[in-house]
C-alpha cells in the first residue's frame, strides 16, 4: 500500500467530527487573518476573521460591531481559494447535511450556492467555508446563524424568526412567514425612533422574554423603497435571486438603537385588508405556529428543542393579530398604543 | 396493536386545551382543540380508545355508543394522517381525565399545508441526524 493510500484509508476511518475538528483547527493554525473584527449576536460575544476584504465586505455589514467583553465564539469565513475543505464535503454532497456529534456541529448547505458551518463547540471555534467565494443573499444577511443555534443549545436562548422592536412600553415580538409585513413594521417603527432588534431572526431567552439583537441586517422589497428612504445608504446592494429583489440594508448607523429589550406582546402581522391597524386578540397556539415553522427549518438541528423554546416564548407575552393597514408610517403609533394598554 | 403518540418527525405542543402537532416531514401543520385534542391526549396518557370513549361519555353525558363511534373513527384518521402511530405506546399517566364542556362535538382537526412551499425552498429543511458520510478517498 502506498503511503498516500495508506493515509487515505486512515483518514477514511476516522469519525466525520474528528476529521472536521481537525480542519478548524487547521484553519485556525495556518494562517494570519487579513481582516478581523468584533461583534456582539445575541447574548454572545463574536471574534470575526475574514481571509479577505471581499469576505469581510461581504458579510460585517450584517453584524453589530462592538467589543464584547468575552468572546464565545471565534469564527473565521474562508473560501475555497484559501483552504481546501472539499475532503469535508460528504457523500451524495447534492443533499443538505447536518452532523451533531462529539461536540461538533456541522452543516452542508448544497442549495444553488454551497456553504459548510462547522462549530467546535469545546474549543468554541468555528468556520463559514464558501467553496467558490460566493453565498446566497440570506445567508449574507445573516451569517453563520445556525452556528448562534448551536451555541444557544442547552441555554434557555432561541434565535427565533421574527423581528422585534421595542419603545418604552417595551419590545413586541413580531412573528409570521415572509410577506406578512414584518419588515415594513420592523422597519416603521425603527423610522419612528424605536429600538431595532431585526426584521429576520432576533435573540430570544424562553426563561425571562429578554430580547437581542443578533444582526443589524433587513432586507427591503424595491416597493418600499420610498417609504424608507433614509435608511438606503450606501450599503444598500440589491439582490435578486429567484425573481425576488431585495435591497441588502445595514442598519449598523443607527448606533445605540440596535437593542434589545423585554418582550411585552407578540404581534401576527397579516394583511386583511384594514386601512388603519387593527388589532385582535390571538392565542399561544397562534404564535406558536406563526413562529416555529420558518424558525425550526432554518436552524437545523434538535427540533424538539427548539419547539419548547418557541412555546414558551410564545406563551410569555399576550399575543395579538395585527392588520397593519396601509400606511406604513401608521403602525409605530398603533403599536405604542397597543403595547401601552397593556 | 398499541397506539403511540410518538411519532419520528412529529413536533407536539399543549397549549390549555389545545394541541398543535407540527410534521417536520412534509411541512404540514395540525390544530386539535376539544374533543379532537382530549382524544389526542388521551392516547398520549396512554388510554386505549374504549378507555376514552368512556371518559368523554361521562365528561359530556352525551350517548357512549356513538361517542365510540366518533373516538374510533378519529383515531382512524389520526392514524391514516400521521398524527399517531402504531407500536409502543406511551407511558402511562396515573390521573387522566378529559377536559371538556358542554356536549360532546364530533372531533376534527385543522390542518394548515400553506407551510409546505416554504419547507420545499428551504435549503436545509432536510437536514437530519443521520451522520455525514465521508467520501472514500482516492489514489491520484
Amino acid at each position: 500500500m502506498t503511503p498516500a493510500r495508506k493515509a487515505g484509508r486512515c483518514a477514511s476511518l476516522m469519525t466525520a467530527s474528528h476529521r472536521i475538528r481537525q480542519e478548524i483547527a487547521a484553519v485556525f493554525a495556518s494562517s494570519e487573518v487579513p481582516i478581523e473584527a468584533q461583534a456582539r449576536c445575541g447574548p454572545f460575544g463574536l471574534r470575526l476573521g475574514f481571509a479577505s476584504r471581499e469576505l469581510a465586505d461581504t458579510f460585517l455589514p450584517a453584524y453589530i460591531q462592538s467589543t464584547p467583553e468575552t468572546v464565545d465564539l471565534d469564527l473565521r469565513f474562508i473560501t475555497g481559494d484559501h483552504h481546501d475543505l472539499s475532503g469535508l464535503v460528504p457523500e451524495a454532497a447534492e443533499k443538505p447535511r447536518l452532523l451533531i456529534e462529539d461536540g461538533i456541529y456541522s452543516v452542508w448547505q448544497p442549495a444553488v450556492i454551497p456553504v459548510l458551518f462547522a462549530i467546535d463547540l469545546t474549543a468554541k471555534r468555528g468556520i463559514a467555508w464558501l467553496p467558490t467565494g460566493e453565498a446566497p443573499p440570506w445567508i449574507r444577511s445573516r451569517p453563520a446563524i445556525s452556528l448562534i443555534h448551536a451555541l444557544m443549545h442547552e441555554t434557555p436562548w432561541c434565535a427565533v424568526h421574527g423581528a422585534a422592536v421595542g419603545s418604552g412600553a417595551g419590545f413586541t415580538l413580531l412573528a409570521g412567514e415572509g410577506h406578512s409585513g414584518k419588515t415594513t413594521a420592523a422597519l416603521a417603527c425603527a423610522k419612528a425612533g424605536w429600538r431595532y432588534a431585526g426584521d429576520d431572526f432576533v435573540a430570544v431567552n424562553s426563561q425571562n422574554g429578554r430580547i437581542e439583537p443578533l444582526f443589524c441586517s433587513a432586507r427591503l422589497r424595491p416597493a418600499l423603497v420610498e417609504t424608507f428612504r433614509n435608511f438606503i445608504g450606501k450599503t444598500s446592494a440589491v439582490s435578486d435571486f429567484n425573481g425576488e429583489p431585495r435591497h441588502e440594508l445595514s442598519l449598523a448607523d443607527l448606533g445605540d438603537r440596535i437593542g434589545g429589550g423585554r418582550l411585552r406582546a407578540t404581534f401576527i402581522p397579516r394583511r386583511r385588508g384594514a386601512v388603519a391597524p387593527v388589532f385582535t386578540p390571538a392565542r399561544q397556539s397562534d404564535a406558536f405556529r406563526a413562529l416555529l415553522p420558518t424558525t425550526a427549518y432554518e436552524l437545523p438541528g434538535w427540533p424538539n428543542e427548539i419547539a419548547d423554546k418557541v412555546a414558551r416564548i410564545a406563551g410569555l407575552a399576550p399575543v395579538f393579530f395585527a392588520d397593519t393597514g396601509t400606511q406604513p408610517m401608521e403602525i409605530p403609533a398603533a403599536f405604542a398604543h397597543q403595547l401601552d394598554r397593556l | 396493536m398499541a397506539l403511540t403518540t410518538t411519532v419520528p418527525q412529529l413536533i407536539s405542543q399543549q397549549f390549555d386545551s389545545e394541541v398543535v402537532l407540527a410534521n417536520y416531514q412534509n411541512g404540514v401543520y395540525y390544530n386539535l382543540d376539544g374533543s379532537a385534542a382530549q382524544i389526542w391526549l388521551g392516547l398520549k396518557a396512554n388510554r386505549t380508545v374504549e378507555e376514552i370513549a368512556h371518559a368523554l361519555a361521562d365528561a359530556t353525558g352525551d350517548d357512549p355508543a356513538s361517542i365510540a363511534q366518533a373516538v374510533q373513527a378519529f383515531t382512524d384518521s389520526m392514524l391514516a394522517e400521521g398524527l399517531i402511530a402504531e407500536g409502543t405506546a406511551d407511558a402511562r399517566l396515573e390521573t387522566w381525565a378529559p377536559v371538556l364542556s358542554g356536549a360532546f362535538v364530533t372531533p376534527e382537526f385543522q390542518r394548515f399545508d400553506n407551510l409546505r412551499e416554504l419547507l420545499l425552498m428551504d435549503p436545509v429543511h432536510d437536514a437530519g441526524e443521520e451522520g455525514w458520510p465521508l467520501r472514500e478517498p482516492h489514489d491520484g
